[in-house]
C-alpha cells in the first residue's frame, strides 16, 4: 500500500481535486435540486449522468457476464485467472451506475418504488429490475473473493456449489438488460437521429457490449499491471482481443446492413454535425481497432493490444454518447452541454472506480486465485509436486 | 459536443499520465530505488516473463536471460536448442529461442527488448545444461535493454512469481490428473520430460495451452527451424 | 361505456387571447413563471406563426407514449380520454420527458421534490360533467370540447365545407395511433411546428415488440446455456475418464511407460 501512496501521488492530487469539487457539486445537486447543478432542460432532460455514468457505465460493466459465461459455460478454463478481476470490475461498475443512478433521479429516495409498482410495459422497469438482480448475482459472484479471504470456509463451499445457475441467470438477466437499453431508445423514432435509430438498437447495445466487455478486462489487465507490478497473461488476452474483433466484425456488417436497409445511407456524406461524430465513433471505435486486432502480429503485441481494445472501449462511450446527446440535439432544437458539476460528479464517481478497484486488488485475492480455503486433490498433487521435484 | 468533451478528458489523462512518467524518469533515484539498493547488496533480482523466461538484471546495461525450469521439464532432454543471432534485436514476448526435442518444439518468449548482445554457446552445443542448470548455467542469451524500467513492470517477481510457477504447475496436472496419478504412484521421476507420456497430438494440445508458440516438424534437420524463425521476421 | 372525449381545435378561429392560459393557471393554481411555451407552470401555451396562433397541450393520446415508458406506473390512461399522473409514484427518471412524441412533460427543475407537470384534461371538471375550463373559456370556440366521434364528424364538415380554407387534413386522427386533440387548420401544418412525418402506430407497440420477446429470450437461453455447459462439462468429465481407464490398462499390460 505505501508503495501505492508513494508511487501515484500526482494522480493523488488530481483525484483529491476532483473529489472536493465533486462533493460541491454533491452538494448543490442535493439541496438546489437538478435544475442548479446541471444544464439539463425541458428540451433535454436527459444528459451526462444518464448518458455516461448510466448507460455507458453498464455497457462497460459487461466484461462480468462475457468472461463468466466463457469460463463456466462455455468451460474456456483458461481464462481463469481473469474471471475475478473481470467480475470485480462488474461489480463496481454496477454500483458505480446506481450511485450515478441516485444523483440523476429527480426523487431517489423514491428508487424502490420500482420493486412494488409495477409497469411492464417500460423497457425502464426492465431495466430497472435486471440491473437489480444482476448486481445481487454479481454481488453473490464476488462473495467468493471475501469469504476466501475470510477464511468463512462453509459459506465459500456454499456458494461455489450454486456457481453455475448463478452464472446462467446472471448471462441471461445481461442478455436482457444490456439489450433492453438499447430498447429504450426504440420509443423515439422521430426524435433520435436517423443514423443512431434503428430497430435494431437492442441488438447493437448487446453486440457492442459484448465486444467492448472484451476490451474491457484487457485494458483493465494493462492498467493493474503496470499499477501491481504483476504479469500479464498475454495470450490469453489476445485470444479476448481475437473475441472482440468478431464481435466488431458482426457489429459493424449489422450497422451496414441496417443502414442500407433505412435507406439511411445518404446520412453518412451530408455534411454535418451529427455525421462527423457519427464517422468519428465509427473510425475511432469499430474500424481502426478492428484493423489492428485482426493482425496477429499487433494483437500479440503488448502495445498493439492495449491500443486496440483502449480504441474499442473508447469508441463505445463515443456511441452511447452519440446515441444518447448528439443524436437528440437536432430534435430538440438546442444544444446540451454539462455543467462544470455534472462533469465532476461524473469524474468522481470514475475516480472512485479507480480507487476502489485498486483498494479491493490490495486487500483481496484478485488477482492470486490461491485454493486455500478448500483444499483439493489438486492442491495435495501440488504439494507432492514441488517435493518431488526439488529431489535431484 | 459531448462526444468532443469525452475525447478530450481521455486524451487529457493520458497526456498528464504520460507527464508523469517523463517527469518520474528525471527524477535522480526514487526513494523505492534507494530503499532497493540499501537492502539488496547483491543488487541482483530475477524477473519472470510467463512466455517461460527469465531475466536478471545485474546492470541495467546488459541483462542476462534464460528459459524458466518449467520449460525443459515440460519438453524433457533438449536434443536441441536454437538460439538467436548475436547483434540482432528482439522486442518483449517475440519469439527468443527454440527449445526442441526430437520432433517436438516450444518457443520461449524474450522477457526484455533490446538488442543480442551474446549468446550461450556451451548450451547451443550441449542443450542439455538447459536441463540441468536452467538458472544458472543454462542461461540462453545476453540482451542489451532498450526499455527496460517500462518492460520490467510487466515482468514478475518474488512472491508472484513463485505463485505464477505454483499456478501453473497446478494448471498442467489438472489438465492431465489421471496420467501423473499412476505415474506417482510408481514413484516415478515424473516431472521431467512430461510430454513423453503424450502422443503428439495430445502434447500439441496441452502445449498450445502453456506456451504460445509451440508446433511440431517432421523434416529433422535444423536448417527448418532457421528457416521458420526467420520467416517470422523475428530474428532479423 | 364511456364515450372517449377529445377537444377540437380550429386553429383558423384561434384569436390569440389567451384567455386557455390564464383560466388553466387559474384551475389548476399554478404560479407565475414561464408562459411562453410549454413549462412547469403552463400547462398550455401560445405559439405564434406569421399571426397565426396555435395552442399546445398535451395530446391525451390514445396509447400514449408515457404511460407505457414511465417504470413506476406513475401515468394512467383513463377511459374518458385525459392522461393523468401520480406524484406520488413517480421516481423522476424524466423517461416520459424524454419519449414523449410531442415533447410535452414538463419538469420542476427548480425543485428539490419535483414533479412533471403537463395538462390533467381538467379530469376533475370532466368528472363533475363540466367541460374543461380552456374550453369553456374560449371566447371564439377555436377550442371545443365533445365525444371523440363526433368531433371528428365536424372536423370533416368543417374541411368539406371550406376545402380551399382548410388543408384537408386532421392532425391527430392517426398521429401515434391517434389522440384527443385534434387540430384542423388553414396553414399546412410543418408551417406551424407540427412534426407531420410521424409514425401511424402507436409508439408503445415499438417498445413491446421487444419486451414480448423476453420470455423465449429467457427460456431458449435458459436451456441453451444449461445445454451447453452439460455438453462442455460432460465432454471434459468423459475426458479424464477415459484417460483414467486406458491408464489402468496399460497399467495392467505392464509397469511405466514413461521413463
Ligand atoms: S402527448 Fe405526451 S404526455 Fe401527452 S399523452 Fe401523449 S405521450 Fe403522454
Ligand atoms: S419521471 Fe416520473 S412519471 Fe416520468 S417516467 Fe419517470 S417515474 Fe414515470
Ligand atoms: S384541459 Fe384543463 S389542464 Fe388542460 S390546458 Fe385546458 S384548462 Fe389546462
Amino acid at each position: 500500500m505505501n508503495k501505492l501512496i508513494g508511487k501515484i501521488t500526482f494522480w493523488k492530487v488530481v483525484a483529491g481535486l476532483i473529489f472536493a469539487s465533486g462533493l460541491y457539486a454533491t452538494y448543490v445537486r442535493f439541496v438546489d435540486g437538478l435544475g442548479a447543478s446541471t444544464n439539463l432542460s425541458d428540451e433535454f432532460p436527459w444528459g451526462l449522468w444518464v448518458g455516461f455514468d448510466v448507460i455507458t457505465g453498464v455497457g462497460l460493466a459487461a466484461g462480468g457476464f462475457t468472461i463468466a459465461a466463457m469460463v463456466y459455460i462455455f468451460n474456456l478454463k483458461r481464462f481463469e485467472p481473469i474471471v475475478r478481476p473481470a467480475i470485480l470490475t462488474a461489480f463496481l461498475g454496477y454500483l458505480l451506475v446506481i450511485v450515478g443512478l441516485m444523483y440523476d433521479l429527480g426523487r431517489p429516495l423514491h428508487i424502490w418504488h420500482a420493486i412494488i409498482m409495477w409497469n411492464p410495459r417500460s423497457v425502464m422497469f426492465e431495466v430497472a429490475w435486471c440491473v437489480m438482480l444482476y448486481t445481487t448475482v454479481l454481488a453473490l459472484e464476488f462473495s467468493p473473493i471475501v469469504f476466501e479471504r475470510l477464511q468463512f470456509n462453509k459459506a465459500y463451499k456454499a456458494i461455489k456449489r450454486v456457481t453455475i445457475p448463478l452464472v446462467i441467470v446472471g448471462v441471461l438477466l445481461s442478455t436482457l438488460h444490456q439489450s433492453s437499453l438499447g430498447s429504450v431508445y426504440l420509443i423515439v423514432p422521430d426524435k433520435l437521429h436517423p443514423l443512431w435509430y434503428s430497430p435494431y438498437l437492442p441488438l447493437f447495445f448487446y453486440i457492442s457490449a459484448i465486444g467492448v466487455g472484451c476490451a474491457m478486462v484487457i485494458v483493465e489487465s494493462f492498467l493493474s499491471s503496470r499499477a501491481f507490478h504483476r504479469g500479464l497473461e498475454m495470450n490469453l488476452l489476445s485470444q479476448l482481443g481475437k473475441i472482440s474483433v468478431v464481435m466488431l466484425g458482426v457489429y459493424l456488417t449489422l450497422k451496414v446492413v441496417d443502414l442500407l436497409e433505412r435507406n439511411a445511407v445518404s446520412h453518412l456524406f451530408a455534411f454535418r454535425y451529427e455525421t462527423g461524430l457519427y464517422w468519428l465513433e465509427m473510425v475511432i471505435g469499430v474500424i481502426v481497432p478492428m484493423l489492428l486486432l485482426a493482425r496477429k502480429k499487433i494483437r500479440e503485441n503488448y502495445n498493439g493490444l492495449f491500443a486496440g481494445a483502449f480504441l474499442v472501449v473508447v469508441g463505445f462511450v463515443l456511441n452511447r454518447m452519440n446515441t444518447t446527446i448528439t443524436g437528440f440535439e437536432e430534435w430538440a432544437g438546442t444544444t446540451y452541454f454539462p455543467s462544470w458539476m455534472e462533469i465532476s460528479v461524473t469524474l468522481s464517481i470514475v475516480a472512485f472506480g479507480f480507487v476502489a478497484f485498486a483498494l479491493a486488488a490490495q486487500y483481496l485475492p484478485i488477482f492470486t486465485h490461491e485454493e486455500h480455503a478448500v483444499s483439493s486433490p489438486a492442491d495435495e498433487f501440488t504439494k507432492d509436486l514441488k517435493l518431488v521435484s526439488q529431489m535431484p | 459536443m459531448v462526444v468532443l468533451l469525452v475525447l478530450l478528458t481521455i486524451v487529457i489523462v493520458i497526456a498528464l499520465q504520460l507527464y508523469a512518467e517523463a517527469h518520474r524518469h528525471t527524477q535522480p533515484a526514487s526513494r523505492l530505488q534507494q530503499i532497493r539498493s540499501s537492502v539488496e547488496p547483491l543488487a541482483t533480482e530475477r524477473f519472470i516473463h510467463p512466455g517461460h523466461s527469465w531475466v536478471e538484471v545485474k546492470e541495467p546495461k546488459l541483462v542476462t536471460v534464460g528459459v524458466d525450469d518449467f520449460a525443459p521439464r515440460f519438453i524433457g532432454r533438449l536434443t536441441s536448442l536454437l538460439l538467436p543471432e548475436e547483434g540482432g534485436t528482439v522486442r518483449q514476448g517475440d519469439k527468443l529461442a527454440a527449445l526442441r526435442r526430437g520432433n517436438r518444439v516450444v518457443w520461449t518468449a524474450a522477457p526484455v527488448s533490446g538488442t543480442i548482445v551474446s549468446v550461450n554457446h556451451e548450451a547451443e552445443t550441449r542443450p542439455s545444461l538447459v536441463n540441468e542448470s536452467p538458472y544458472n548455467k543454462g542461461w540462453i542469451v545476453r540482451i542489451a535493454p532498450t526499455n527496460l524500467r517500462l518492460e520490467l513492470r510487466n515482468l514478475l517477481r518474488g512472491i508472484s512469481a513463485d505463485r505464477w510457477r505454483d499456478a501453473l504447475r497446478m494448471h498442467l496436472i489438472q489438465s492431465f490428473v489421471p496420467r501423473i496419478g499412476t505415474v506417482l504412484q510408481d514413484g516415478g521421476t515424473y516431472v521431467d520430460n512430461i510430454g513423453d507420456a503424450l502422443t503428439d497430438e495430445q502434447w500439441q494440445k496441452v502445449a498450445s495451452e502453456f506456451f504460445t508458440f509451440c508446433s511440431l516438424i517432421d523434416d529433422q534437420s535444423p536448417t527448418t527451424l532457421h528457416a521458420q524463425n526467420d520467416e517470422e521476421g523475428v530474428l532479423s | 361505456m364511456i364515450k372517449k372525449k377529445a377537444m377540437l381545435i380550429d386553429i383558423t378561429l384561434c384569436v390569440g387571447c389567451n384567455a386557455c392560459q390564464v383560466v388553466c393557471k387559474e384551475e389548476n393554481g399554478l404560479m407565475e413563471g414561464e408562459e411562453q411555451r410549454l413549462s412547469a407552470t403552463a400547462y398550455t401555451a401560445l405559439n405564434e406563426y406569421d399571426g397565426t396562433y396555435v395552442r399546445r397541450m398535451c395530446q391525451h393520446c390514445d396509447d400514449p407514449t408515457c404511460v407505457s415508458v414511465c417504470p413506476v406506473g406513475a401515468f394512467t390512461k383513463t377511459a374518458a380520454g385525459p392522461v393523468l399522473y401520480d406524484e406520488n409514484k413517480c421516481i423522476g427518471c424524466r423517461y416520459c420527458m424524454q419519449a414523449c412524441p410531442f415533447q410535452v412533460p414538463r419538469y420542476e427543475w427548480d425543485s428539490t421534490y419535483p414533479r412533471v407537470q403537463k395538462c390533467k384534461f381538467c379530469a376533475g371538471r370532466l368528472e363533475r360533467g363540466l367541460q374543461p375550463a380552456c374550453a369553456e373559456a374560449c371566447p371564439t370556440g377555436a377550442t371545443k370540447f365533445g365525444d371523440r366521434d363526433e368531433l371528428i364528424k365536424e372536423a370533416y364538415e368543417r374541411l368539406q365545407a371550406e376545402p380551399e380554407k382548410y388543408v384537408q387534413k386532421i392532425y391527430g386522427l392517426e398521429e401515434v395511433g391517434g389522440t384527443s386533440i385534434l387540430y384542423i387548420s388553414s396553414v399546412p401544418f410543418e408551417q406551424l411546428g407540427f412534426k407531420t412525418t410521424m409514425s401511424k402506430v402507436a409508439l408503445p407497440t415499438l417498445t413491446w415488440n421487444a419486451l414480448s420477446k423476453i420470455p423465449s429470450v429467457v427460456a431458449v437461453g435458459g436451456v441453451f446455456l444449461y445445454g451447453v455447459w452439460w455438453i462442455t462439462n460432460r465432454r471434459t468429465e468423459v475426458q479424464q475418464l477415459e484417460r483414467k481407464l486406458k491408464e489402468m490398462e496399460e497399467g495392467s499390460n505392464g509397469q511405466g511407460t514413461l521413463n
